[in-house]
């Protein structure tokens, strides 16, 4: 898999602050790369650079190993955070008009229009004017608007806000679907959920500064505190006293019937199998899984440090994994 | 270019179908004609008629006397059924009727028996009743008896009309420059014209485009719009288009405005030949200067022959061309300042803090237009029409007296393109960073930064 953009020790100066501090990011083709970080991290600046609507002050983007340039905004589309549409202009004008921005022609905007409009089963709305149309209809077409002229590279900042949840689904499968098509997302989104469902690969960035970058799967293992899921049936105090020291209980939950649901964290050089040959003997162990922690949990682990993350995981109550 | 083309054709098609520029095209002209029409057409058309009921009590024998004077005019008649009765009892008369006047000679009134040097009592005479009778009604009234009264005083004291008519004339001062002789008040009235259409045009489509730039800030369209385009383009394209609208418009309105008021304004003036005609054989008008019609007449052909000559003396082939220079130059330089306004600000309310140092120079520059036009080669109209910030109205307003350098001009010329340049690197810059700045409170320090940031 090839690199279709890298971002090179970016660094981006206002007065007074620096936007964005030598940060570097590659983004995988056909994949989807996660941008994530605080508000006001400079998540948007770094995507307003590489859409070439500002310039960094350090540092280059290259394109398929080309630096960035006029000719790439064809291949590119841009679904911002702080989006909006004419409102007195008419929704299949107003498409064909951002459309031939990119570059299409005015017949095969059209077309593809009609299109999109099939499949989103929005046919009737091509004269009505926008202000007539429901926000979650505004940004339906805005998704359209941006991923009509089949760009190589999306970028869509905060893409599913505005949306229910029915509607958000059919953005996420059309997401999916384009890049099992071969496109390439950068996805801007604060909803964890959706990175762990979508993402591949995430970079992280907080205070101007990259901290975080790598496939989804390896930084969960990298955050993962040795902390299993273990049920059984028997009694409770057999045990906590078999459980040898390399091994401490973090949480407690009855099932009924004799069923007991513990979360425990390994301590030391201990492995998964050293606490199952200690506790085998005491109870009927049932199941057994490792807690990796959820993108949720990385992303306040990385922005507020990790100890306080391993600390928190550890003293969690609920199950959600 | 294919993009900003793109840019310039949807900003030019969203106002051009924009209901207010159609009804604005439709409804201008016509106001337009009827500044023009309606005036001349009220004051041609009869008023109200009325009935004036003369009477007399000065004691004046009739062969001296002032009652039967007046003669029936369109829409006066005059009654002489009660010339020597009780003013009271007439007044009872007509109590009831609001069409009636009663024009009384007082018992003092003494014509031209007054020897009183002003506005003696022995010269007043009393027009009673229930409604305002109107200026013209007074005015005729006054105009009839000041003539008898003249002619009495003439007869009187021995004077021949003929003497009074050549003791009146008045002495003229023709204007020549360069050995034409030319009128001050169309060449004033010329420059004022293009200078005034400068200004609106500038201020009217100027405060469009800023708003054009609201709205897309407001919308929140406009960071995808830059996402294709660069930002300077979309900044250039929206001044274009909306200059051409402008163009449109005021196309239309100058065509439709021709159609409407050359055919009225034609009969209005073919009636007014008719009504000179007449009033100049039955000899009514012309106040204190009874010779006053013939002289008028001389007057009229001579002013006629001196508009033409002023009109073929102005410098056209200067004036148009640097009309269209300055013009052009001169709106997109404010078209520019006024889309980097808009940028700067996040609602329509918010431009107010902004335009205003914009609009001032304009203001100024038409403020002064009475200094400039009183003394066209002075001081103040000389510095304001360099400083590029005024020169596009100013300098129109000197054109036509002809005074202007072809240096001067072209000095003034070159420094609204270096100002034009300057101010819209300027405009394009803080409106890069503008556009895309949401809820923050703009200072102008935060826009001179905004000058230097990479783009």
């Amino acid at each position: 898999m090839g690199i279709l953009l890298s971002a090179q020790h970016i660094t981006k100066r206002f007065s007074g602050h620096v936007a964005l501090d030598d940060v570097s990011i590659d983004v995988p083709e056909s994949s989807i790369f996660g941008l994530l970080g605080p508000n006001g991290a400079g998540k948007t600046t770094l995507i307003r650079i590489i859409n070439q609507i500002t310039g960094p002050d350090e540092g280059k983007v290259l394109f398929e190993d080309r630096l960035l340039d006029n000719s790439h905004v064809q291949q590119i589309g841009y679904l911002p955070e702080e989006r909006g549409l004419y409102r007195k202009m008419e929704v299949g004008e107003q498409a064909i008009y951002l459309a031939r921005l990119k570059g299409l022609s005015k017949k095969e905007a059209r077309r593809r229009i009609e299109e999109w409009f099939e499949r989103f089963e929005m046919q009737g709305w091509w004269k009505k004017k926008v202000e007539e149309l429901s926000k979650g209809m505004q940004q339906k077409v805005q998704f359209i608007v941006t991923v009509l002229h089949e760009p190589r590279l999306l970028i869509l900042d905060e893409p599913f806000s505005g949306f229910d949840p029915i509607n958000a689904q059919i953005i996420k499968d059309e997401i999916v679907r384009l890049k099992n098509n071969g496109s390439t997302i950068i996805l801007s989104t604060h909803n964890m959920g959706s990175v762990e469902e979508l993402c591949d690969h995430i970079a992280l960035i907080n205070r101007s500064k990259k901290v975080l970058d790598g496939p989804v799967k390896d930084i969960r293992r990298q955050y993962a505190s040795r902390t299993y899921d273990l049920s059984f049936k028997g009694n409770m105090m057999g045990f906590t006293n078999a459980m040898w020291t390399g091994a401490e209980l973090v949480d407690k939950h009855e099932e009924g019937d004799g069923f007991h649901k513990v979360r425990v964290r390994l301590l030391g050089n201990a492995t998964p199998n050293n606490l199952l040959t200690a506790v085998l003997p005491a109870v009927e162990v049932h199941a057994f899984t490792e807690v990796l922690p959820t993108m949720n949990d990385i992303f306040i682990a990385a922005v507020q440090g990790r100890e306080a993350t391993a600390e928190r995981l550890g003293t969690r109550s609920n199950y959600t994994e | 270019m294919g993009k900003t083309w793109i840019i310039i054709s949807r900003e030019y098609l969203t106002h051009v179908k924009n209901k207010t520029f159609i009804v604005m095209c439709f409804l201008a002209p016509v106001l337009w004609a009827a500044l023009f029409i309606v005036p001349p057409l009220l004051a041609g058309q009869p008023g109200a008629s009325r009935e004036i009921v003369v009477v007399d009590a000065s004691g004046i024998p009739d062969s001296l006397g002032y009652a039967y004077v007046f003669k029936d005019t369109a829409n006066l008649k005059f009654n002489y059924n009660h010339v020597y009765e009780e003013l009271d009892k007439v007044e009872a008369l007509y109590k009831d009727s609001s069409g009636v006047s009663v024009l009384y000679i007082p018992e003092n009134f003494m014509g031209g028996g007054d020897t009183a040097q002003l506005h003696s009592q022995g010269l007043a005479v009393i027009l009673k009743s229930r409604k305002e009778p109107g200026f013209n009604t007074l005015n005729l009234l006054q105009t009839i008896l000041t003539k008898e009264v003249q002619k009495d005083i003439m007869q009187v004291n021995k004077i021949d009309p003929g003497v009074m008519e050549h003791a009146l004339r008045k002495v003229a001062v023709l204007n020549e420059i360069k050995g034409t002789v030319g009128n001050s008040t169309v060449k004033a009235f010329t420059g004022l014209a293009f200078g005034m259409i400068i200004y609106m045009y500038i201020l009217m489509f100027g405060v469009r485009i800023m708003r054009s730039v609201v709205e897309e800030k407001t919308t929140r369209i406009v960071e995808v719009i830059v996402s294709s385009v660069k930002p300077f383009q979309l900044m250039m394209g929206k001044i274009i288009g909306v200059t051409l609208v402008g163009i449109t418009q005021f196309s239309i309105w100058i065509l439709l405005s021709l159609l409407i008021i050359t055919p009225v304004v034609g009969a209005i003036q073919d009636k007014q030949t008719d009504l000179t005609q007449l009033t100049g054989n039955s000899n009514t008008g012309m106040p204190v200067n009874p010779g006053a019609g013939k002289l008028m007449n001389i007057e009229i052909t001579d002013s006629t022959v001196q508009t033409m000559d002023t009109i073929m003396s102005i410098p056209w082939g200067n004036l148009i061309p640097a009309f269209l220079f300055y013009f052009i130059f001169g709106y997109l330089m404010y078209a520019s300042l006024f889309a980097a306004i808009g940028s700067a600000a996040d609602t329509d309310s918010d431009t107010s803090q902004f335009s205003l140092p914009v609009t001032i120079p304009l203001i100024i520059a038409i403020a002064s237009s009475g200094a400039v036009l009183n003394d066209p080669d002075g001081t103040i109209a000389k510095w304001l029409s360099m400083i590029p910030l005024t020169s596009p109205v100013v300098m129109l307003m000197r054109i036509p007296y002809g005074g202007v350098y072809v240096l001067e001009l072209f000095l003034s010329m070159f420094i609204l393109v270096v100002s034009f340049i300057f101010f819209t690197w300027i405009a394009g810059r803080i409106y890069r960073t503008g556009i895309l700045m949401y809820g923050k409170k703009i200072s102008w320090k935060e826009l001179g930064k905004w000058m230097f940031y990479r783009g």
